[in-house]
C-alpha cells in the first residue's frame, strides 16, 4: 500500500510532501560521485535550484545538475522556445546562459551554500569552448561531477554535432577528461542509429559515467496559422512522451558498457524511476515534471523508497539492471 | 517590484467554487486559494495545474481577475482557446486545482500620478481590474479604455470595471455593435489627441500592447504593458517565456509579466 504523499495541510491548504521514516538503503555510487539517494534534476530543466528551492530542500535531492554553462553568455534561441506535445512538452531554448563568470559568481555560488553534491552541466560550440569550462571551474571544490553536454538538440554548432559522431565524441571527451579528476559524466542524444556506439566511445575517451537521453528531435505545427510553433521549426522532445524511447536506450547502453548510468526521460514518479534502475540506471534525473509538480524531485525519492518497502528491497542498489528478460 | 519584496510563491490546493459563462467562450473561474488571495498584488498571475489532464500536462498561467481577501477567492477571465481552456469550462465546482503563486512583477505605478489610461484587449483586460482598484484607492483618475470583438463578449465585464469605476468605461466592439467601432488602441490614439495622461498601462496580445507602446511614446507618457507568453515551468528555471528587452532576452514568468513599454524591444 502505498502510502498518500501530498498531504494537505488544513492550516494554510498549502501542499507539503509527507514521507514516511522507513529505513531503505538509498545511497548510490555515480563513479565516485556519492549521491544520497538516486535523485538529481535534469540539466535545464532546474536551472541552479535557486527558483525551486523556494518548494524543494535542496539537500534532500541525491544531487543538484546545473543547466548547462558555457565559456562566454549564450543568448539561446529567439521566442516561441516551448509547445505542449501529448503527455510531454517540446523546447528549442537553446542553452541560453550567463557564461561560466557570472554561473559562478551567481547561482552557483549559492548553490554552493546548499548542501548538496553538485553536477555541474558543461555546454560549448566546439572543443575548445567545452576545455574552457572544464579548465575554469575545476578548481572548485564544491563542485563533485562535470556532465558533458554533447547533445542539445537545439544550436546549430557544437552540442549534439559532436555527440552524433563517435571520432568527435570521444575526441572532445578526451580532451576534457586530461583536466579534471572530478566525476565525469557526458549526455547523450538519443538521436541516432545506435546509441550504443556513442556511448563505448566516450568511455574509450575516459567517461567515468553517461546520462541518458537528452531530447529526441520534434517538430509541432499549428494548423491554423500554418506555422510551426517553435521558432527554430523543430526543437527537443520531453516529458513522459519519450519515456519510452529513454527506456530501451538505457537498457542497450547497460548492455554495452560498464559505466554507473543516469537515466533522464519522462520520469515523474518512483516507479518510473525503478523502471529506469531496473534497465541498468544506477541513478535518475528529474525534468520536466517539474513544470507540473515542483516537488516532483521529492516525490520520486520518496516513491523509490516506498516501492522497496513493498517489495522487499533493503537496497536500492539491488534493483540496478534487474530487469528479469 | 524587486524579486525580494514580492508575496511568498506557494502552492496552493485551490477548489473550484465556480466557473460561469460571462458571454461568448468567455468565463469566469472563482478559485478558493485563501493564501494567494491575500497577498497577490495587481497584475501578477497563477499557474494553475488544471485536474483531468494528464496528458496535456503544462500548467497554465491567468492573471488574477479579481482578489476577494476576506473570503480567500481569486477570480480569473479566460476564453476558450484549446483543449485546455475548453476542459476548463466544463469543470464544476468543487473540482481541485494546484495553483502556484502568485506568480510575476505586478504593475510599478509612478508615485504621485493623479490619472492613468488603462488599455485592455479581450480577455487581457483582466491584468488592469486589481490596478484599477489601487489606482481609485490612491485617488488617481482612472479612464479604461476596452475592446473586444462583440458586445455580447465583452458587456458582462465591462459592467464589473463600470461598479469599479463609477461610471462607464469606454468600450470598443470591431464589428461595431457597441461603443467606438474599432479596436481599442484607435480610440485610446483618439484620446490621447486630446487629453494628457501621466500614466498609460495596457494589456492584451503584442499587437495591441505594440501600438499603444507607440502612442505612449509619442505622448510622452510613461507607459507599462502585460506580455502574455507559453510558459513551461512558471518559476523562472527553464527559460521557455522570454522575450528580448533592453535588459536582455528576459523571462516574462518572473521577469515580468509586466515591462516598462520602452525596454521592450517589439
Amino acid at each position: 500500500m502505498v502510502q498518500t504523499k501530498n498531504q494537505v495541510n488544513q492550516d494554510t491548504q498549502t501542499i507539503e510532501p509527507q514521507y514516511s521514516s522507513t529505513q531503505v538503503q538509498m545511497a548510490v555510487d555515480v563513479a565516485g560521485l556519492h549521491m544520497k539517494n538516486p535523485v538529481t534534476d535534469a540539466a535545464g530543466t532546474f536551472a541552479a535550484g535557486r527558483e525551486y528551492s523556494q518548494f524543494v530542500s535542496l539537500e534532500k535531492l541525491g544531487a543538484v545538475t546545473t543547466k548547462s554553462v558555457a565559456s562566454e553568455p549564450w543568448e539561446g534561441n529567439v521566442p516561441p522556445r516551448i509547445a505542449e506535445i501529448d503527455s510531454g512538452c517540446i523546447n528549442c531554448i537553446g542553452v541560453q546562459n550567463p557564461g561560466m563568470k557570472a554561473l559562478r559568481a551567481g547561482d552557483l555560488a549559492w548553490l554552493e551554500t546548499q548542501n548538496v553534491p553538485i553536477i555541474l552541466s558543461v555546454a560549448g560550440h566546439s572543443v575548445d569552448e567545452y576545455k574552457g569550462v572544464v579548465e575554469y571551474m575545476n578548481d572548485d571544490d564544491k563542485i563533485n561531477a562535470f556532465e558533458i553536454n554533447i547533445s542539445c538538440p537545439n544550436i546549430s554548432t557544437g552540442g549534439m554535432s559532436l555527440g552524433t559522431d563517435p571520432n568527435e565524441a570521444g575526441k572532445c571527451i578526451r580532451a576534457v577528461r586530461d583536466l579534471t579528476n572530478k566525476t565525469l559524466i557526458v549526455k547523450l542524444t538519443p538521436n541516432v542509429t545506435d546509441i550504443t556506439v556513442i556511448a563505448k566511445a566516450c568511455v574509450d575517451a575516459g567517461a567515468d559515467a553517461l546520462s541518458l537521453i537528452n531530447s529526441p528531435k520534434g517538430m509541432v505545427i499549428d494548423a491554423y496559422t500554418r506555422k510551426p510553433k517553435l521558432s527554430r521549426v523543430e526543437g527537443g522532445m520531453s516529458g513522459p512522451a519519450v519515456k519510452p524511447i529513454a527506456l530501451r536506450d538505457v537498457w542497450e547502453t547497460h548492455k554495452a558498457v560498464d559505466v554507473p548510468l543516469i537515466g533522464i526521460g519522462g520520469i515523474r514518479s518512483g516507479i518510473d524511476a525503478v523502471e529506469f534502475m531496473l534497465a541498468g540506471a544506477t541513478a535518475v534525473a528529474v525534468g520536466s515534471a517539474n513544470f507540473v509538480n515542483p516537488h516532483a524531485t521529492l516525490d520520486v525519492i520518496e516513491g523509490i523508497k516506498q516501492y522497496c518497502i513493498d517489495q522487499g528491497v533493503s537496497d536500492v542498489n539491488d534493483l540496478i539492471g534487474g530487469l528479469i528478460c | 517590484m524587486t524579486e525580494e519584496k514580492r508575496p511568498k510563491l506557494v502552492n496552493e490546493v485551490a477548489l473550484l467554487v465556480d466557473n460561469r459563462n460571462v458571454g461568448g467562450s468567455w468565463h469566469v473561474a472563482t478559485l478558493h486559494a485563501p493564501r494567494i488571495a491575500r497577498t497577490c498584488l495587481p497584475g501578477q498571475f497563477v499557474h494553475l495545474r488544471i485536474p483531468g489532464m494528464t496528458e496535456h500536462m503544462l500548467r497554465r498561467p491567468f492573471t488574477i481577475f479579481d482578489a476577494d481577501t476576506t473570503r480567500g477567492d481569486i477570480d480569473f477571465l479566460y476564453g476558450i482557446q484549446g483543449f485546455g481552456t475548453d476542459h476548463l469550462s466544463k469543470l464544476e465546482p468543487g473540482a481541485a486545482f494546484e495553483c502556484e503563486g502568485p506568480t510575476g512583477n505586478g504593475w510599478s505605478v509612478p508615485e504621485d500620478i493623479k490619472s492613468a489610461l488603462l488599455v485592455g484587449d479581450g480577455t487581457g483586460t483582466a491584468a488592469l481590474y486589481l490596478l484599477a482598484k489601487q489606482l481609485i484607492k490612491n485617488d488617481v483618475k482612472v479612464h479604461l479604455v476596452m475592446g473586444g470583438r462583440t458586445k455580447h463578449t465583452i458587456m458582462d465585464t465591462a459592467r464589473k470595471f463600470d461598479d469599479l469605476l463609477d461610471g462607464p468605461v469606454d468600450v470598443c466592439t470591431t464589428n461595431g455593435t457597441f461603443g467606438f467601432s474599432g479596436d481599442c488602441t484607435e480610440r485610446a490614439g483618439d484620446l490621447l489627441k486630446d487629453h494628457s495622461f501621466d500614466y498609460i498601462a495596457c494589456s492584451g496580445p503584442r499587437a495591441i500592447t505594440s501600438k499603444v507602446a507607440d502612442l505612449a511614446k509619442q505622448a510622452n507618457t510613461p507607459c507599462q504593458v502585460w506580455l502574455g507568453s507559453h510558459m513551461g515551468c512558471g518559476v523562472g528555471a527553464c527559460l521557455g517565456c522570454v522575450t528580448d528587452t533592453t535588459r536582455g532576452r528576459v523571462r516574462v514568468c518572473v521577469d515580468g509579466p509586466i515591462f516598462d513599454a520602452e525596454e521592450v524591444i517589439w
